[in-house]
């Protein structure tokens, strides 16, 4: 009995060791793992609009812009690169806990690559973030080769070698959270050439493994008694040879099909949404926050007057939808603050609720442009630009002053609710050290001039680093 | 399939749930199977026939001995020569092949060797598995009943049992009938806690040595060995030490993986090492490595050629020429003897001149020199005043030991005896210990971070050795509470499964030994 109780705790032992090191050394990343881990938070029913397929799903649909305008509990649960073959068993898995109020499918993969096989890559990607279970196991075998297929079916195959790049984020694995809803925002702008594709007509078929998964897909929303949505999501398709025939080939089953469908590429809609790739594109594929912002207001208007999707604004159930919208609103805030010259409305971006800024002021100071162009804004943070004392150190916390202080030696401790913050001074303003610690991270204020540190509180991270 | 595989482990689950479930009687029926199947998954059906046919040339020879006596050696020498015909045929055609071609091009220059290398590329494409391995062990065992020392097996189904047993059918140990037979058939063996857990122990201790030590050091190796050309001075000294590292945790691994599994299965195998870097000359080493190996020779050809007849009349001779007490300056019988035994270790490691001499010529070279030389050298410790009775002088011996093995073994890993002296011209040809300071380690596939892994791994496998000296880790390890012992084997767990080197990234190499 004593044996077996051993073999039993050593057995249970080896197991929960390996569970662990799976669950630290798993790709945290947010083009696929992170969407489908969040998704099996979400509250029962509760996800009003399901967005599923590649990237163009998860960086062109804003969650948080549906949200704010028109109420749409949206989940953007695309994975880099989707095949049909993933995107169909997303969709087993996604409508498990969920009944949706309509599907909307981007259907852009197959005339950017067709193929029948993705690299390993993305099958990584399409794959770990599902739950153990059939699905999965399926999941896998049709999107490996044979040979890789036990490779791709254990983790640690693919992650074991994470060991030298683990960070804090993979220990307390803050990764899945309820309030992501699965967007992820670019902020480049890459300029491309607007051209509507309407002049193509012809069609040309995709893989046949596509075209039975995309059929699956079709079947499987029917069976569900779920409207289906395809979309061909606004890109310069023209670069892609053949792609829009493809996509007029899917959109040919989907007429057959009896599915409604809509194509942003062709019949004006650029014009129609207002996207002029000129400056709403990120890359080649994905469009950016001006874009998004665009797409995301018309695709909203568009999904609550056709299948009359519900407002949740203001329904504690939907709490989660607040949060990701307030912090997609504060990523947003962040990039137009480090966007701004200082010059402009800088300063004036600083008064952000969730940011603590932290301004350092050398022994240059006073002769810094910075200060000269900005005193009014300056003073009303509580910087006297007039008289800048060199070696002065600030804390605001939106717009309002913490502390305050010229000291040569300095140790300011202040312990808010989210977060420990430690600003000290070490030596005279000539050759002495500024440190600032936001938790455990350990910034350098030394500056001649004027040294900007900005944490946001939301956002859990230092957002802009300035020197002027 | 590969020891280190999920297949593997899947197999091995069933086997051992099933062996202990079933009656004595018929739990050797359940080995064979098991070892039928793991040796005909890993050859072409070709192959598999050819191992079948090998066991039952030497199951009749062995059972006609025990029937005859008036044909006894002719039925001996027969199976031998059948045995070793095999042997060369399907292991070293290639290597008799290339002589012969050059002794026929020294009379016609023009000779293509086109029909020889067609035999070659049929004996390689249809060798047997491991027949290097199971080919000394039929010989032993075909030995053992000549000689009267065993009764010949009358079930042929045992005789594939014996020869295949699957752990040790990978590559060794090579084992003596005597020491099997009871263990395989001749008695139920009970399910112990204690013997399960030892094994897997003792399994998981050899992947840590092949994953997490070997494999790195082979990616050093690789680079140096692979663009020898590129590599001079201390490069060369430094791949040659990482690879004597490779290979000792590489086979000792595969080693501890086999008798750690047989443990599972309450079958208890020879040991193969005997931690050898702590030999303190090169015979000692020897013994202390690839146990069995030199133990077959020991028994099958060392001792039966010294008493052969041309040696008897060798000795004499020397008695006569010499005088009494000749042994003492220079054996010449026993060292001749000696020769041809390290000439057959060289030959069983491959069919290629590198072999030959690296862990074979050599070796016997460096021993026999060892041995004339060591009145002198004891004449010139006494005259230095050195100590030799102190650990900085064994430590000496030790370290000396280790580079004369290195160096030796260092042709065993280039590709041909050539490329072995030119990369020791190239390491005399340039002093640069900068490599060892500038970084440049880095960049021989290994990054700092690996190294610390792998320093890190060596000084675990040193700390093992270093207890070993004064008794089996094991026990230690097991006079210890549970919770401890639980913490040393998920600690082990823990470092393979995220410091091994497999899966994607990694194209998991065979165990060198397991070639043969």
């Amino acid at each position: 009995m004593k044996n077996l109780c051993r073999a039993v705790i050593a057995i249970a032992a080896v197991i929960g060791v390996y569970c662990g090191c799976c669950r630290i050394l798993t790709l945290k990343s947010e083009d696929g793992i992170k969407q489908m881990q969040s998704y099996y938070l979400q509250k029962e029913n509760t996800v009003d609009a399901l967005l599923l397929g590649s990237s163009h799903i998860y960086c062109d649909i804003n969650t948080g812009i549906l949200w704010d305008e028109y109420g749409i509990s949206a989940f953007d649960l695309g994975g880099a690169e989707q095949p049909y073959w993933n995107s169909y068993y997303f969709l087993k898995e996604a409508l498990k806990t969920q009944t949706p109020g309509v599907i909307v499918l981007d259907i852009t993969i197959p005339g950017i690559r067709s193929v029948d096989l993705q690299p390993e890559v993305w099958s990584v990607t399409n794959l770990y973030g599902m739950k153990w279970n059939k699905n999965r196991l399926e999941a896998t075998k049709v999107s490996t080769l044979d040979k890789k297929f036990e490779m791709i079916l254990n983790p640690m195959n693919v992650m074991h070698t994470r060991y030298d790049e683990l960070k804090k984020d993979d220990f307390v694995d803050e990764n899945r959270s309820i309030d992501y809803k699965g967007f992820d925002y670019r902020e480049t702008v890459v300029p491309f050439e607007t051209r509507d594709m309407s002049d193509v007509t012809e069609t040309m078929p995709m893989t046949e493994k596509e075209e039975t998964y995309f059929r699956k897909i079709i079947e499987y929303t029917k069976e569900k008694n779920i409207p289906l949505l395809l979309v061909s999501v606004p890109f310069p398709v023209y670069r892609y040879e053949d792609a829009q025939k493809i996509y007029n080939y899917e959109f040919q089953i989907a007429e057959e099909e009896n599915i409604a469908h809509i194509d942003f590429n062709k019949d004006g809609y650029y014009e129609k949404i207002g996207l002029d790739f000129q400056k709403d594109l990120a890359d080649e594929f994905h469009l950016n926050v001006s874009g998004n912002r665009k797409f995301s207001t018309y695709l909203g208007q568009y999904l609550q007057s056709t299948y009359s999707l519900q407002d949740h604004r203001g329904d504690p159930l939907y709490a989660s939808w607040d949060k990701n919208a307030a912090i997609l609103r504060q990523e947003v805030a962040v990039h137009m603050l480090n966007e701004e010259q200082p010059e402009g409305e800088y300063l004036k971006d600083l008064q952000n609720d969730q940011f603590i800024t932290v301004i350092s002021l050398g022994r240059e100071a006073e002769n810094a442009e910075f200060i000269s162009k900005n005193r009014d804004a300056l003073k009303s943070l509580g910087v006297d630009a007039e008289n800048p004392v060199s070696g002065e150190l600030l804390i605001l916390s939106g717009g309002k002053a913490l502390y305050a202080s010229s000291d040569e030696e300095q140790r300011q401790f202040m312990d808010l609710d989210d977060m420990k913050l430690l600003l000290v001074r070490e030596g005279g303003p000539e050759d002495g050290k500024t440190k600032f610690f936001v938790n455990e991270e350990e910034h350098l204020l030394n500056s001649d001039g004027v040294k900007i540190l900005v944490y946001d509180r939301q956002l859990k991270k230092i957002v802009n680093e300035a020197e002027f | 399939m590969s020891l280190i595989s999920v297949h593997f482990l899947i197999f091995f689950i069933i086997i051992l749930a099933v062996y202990y479930l079933l009656p004595g009687k018929v739990q050797w029926i359940w080995l064979l199977a098991a070892s039928v199947l793991f040796y005909y998954e890993s050859s072409t059906w070709q192959q598999f026939i050819l191992f079948a046919f090998y066991i039952a040339v030497n199951w009749i020879a062995a059972v006609c001995l025990e029937k005859t006596e008036k044909y006894r050696k002719a039925v001996y020498r027969t199976a031998l020569i059948a045995d070793l015909g095999m042997l060369a045929f399907f292991k070293y055609s290639g290597f008799f092949c290339q002589i012969l071609t050059a002794v026929i091009r020294l009379f016609n220059a023009s000779f293509s060797g086109e029909f020889l290398n067609k035999i070659v590329r049929l004996s390689e494409a249809h060798a047997p598995a491991r027949i290097s391995y199971f080919s000394l062990i039929l010989i032993g065992y075909l030995t053992d009943v000549y000689w009267g020392k065993i009764r010949a097996q009358g079930n042929p189904c045992k005789l594939v049992l014996f020869t295949g047993f699957f752990p040790q059918m990978t590559s060794g140990p090579i084992v003596s009938y005597e020491q099997m037979h009871s263990q395989l058939w001749g008695e139920k063996h009970h399910f112990h806690y204690e013997n399960v857990i030892r094994g897997a122990e003792r399994a998981l201790w050899g992947i840590f040595k092949k994953l997490v030590i070997s494999e790195r050091c082979a990616m050093v190796v690789n680079t140096v060995y692979s663009y020898y050309e590129a590599y001079a001075g201390f490069y060369v000294f430094l791949a040659a030490f990482m690879f004597a590292l490779q290979l000792y945790a590489d086979f000792s691994g595969l080693m501890d993986i086999v008798i750690g599994v047989a443990e599972c299965l309450g079958i208890v195998l020879p040991e193969n090492f005997d931690t050898p870097f702590y030999s303190l000359n090169l015979s000692e080493f020897w013994r202390r490595w690839h146990i069995t190996l030199g133990g077959f020779l020991r028994d099958y050809v060392f001792y039966p050629i010294e008493h052969s007849l041309p040696f008897k009349k060798l000795r004499r001779f020397c008695k006569n020429r010499f005088g009494k007490g000749y042994e003492k300056k220079f054996n010449l019988p026993a060292n001749l003897a000696l020769l041809i035994s390290w000439f057959l270790i060289g030959l069983w490691h491959g069919g290629g001149w590198n072999y030959i001499f690296g862990v074979g010529l050599y070796m016997w070279a460096v021993i026999v020199l060892g041995e004339v030389l060591s009145p002198l050298f004891e004449r010139l410790s006494k005259l230095l005043h050195i100590n030799t009775n102190c650990f900085s002088f064994r430590m000496f011996q030790r370290v000396r030991t280790a580079v004369l093995f290195a160096f030796g073994l260092s042709f065993f890993r280039a590709q041909s005896l050539k490329d072995g002296f030119r990369m020791w011209r190239s390491a005399f040809s340039l002093f640069n210990p900068w490599i060892f300071f500038d970084r440049s380690v880095y960049e021989l596939g290994l990054p700092k971070d690996e190294w610390l892994i792998l320093l890190f791994g060596l000084l675990i496998l040193i700390i093992v050795s270093i207890l070993q000296q004064s008794g089996p880790v094991r026990e230690k390890l097991h006079r210890q509470n549970y919770i401890f012992r639980l913490f040393v084997f998920l600690a082990l767990f823990v470092m393979v499964i995220n410091w091994g080197y497999y899966g994607m990234d990694f194209v998991a190499a065979d165990f060198i030994y397991g070639r043969f």
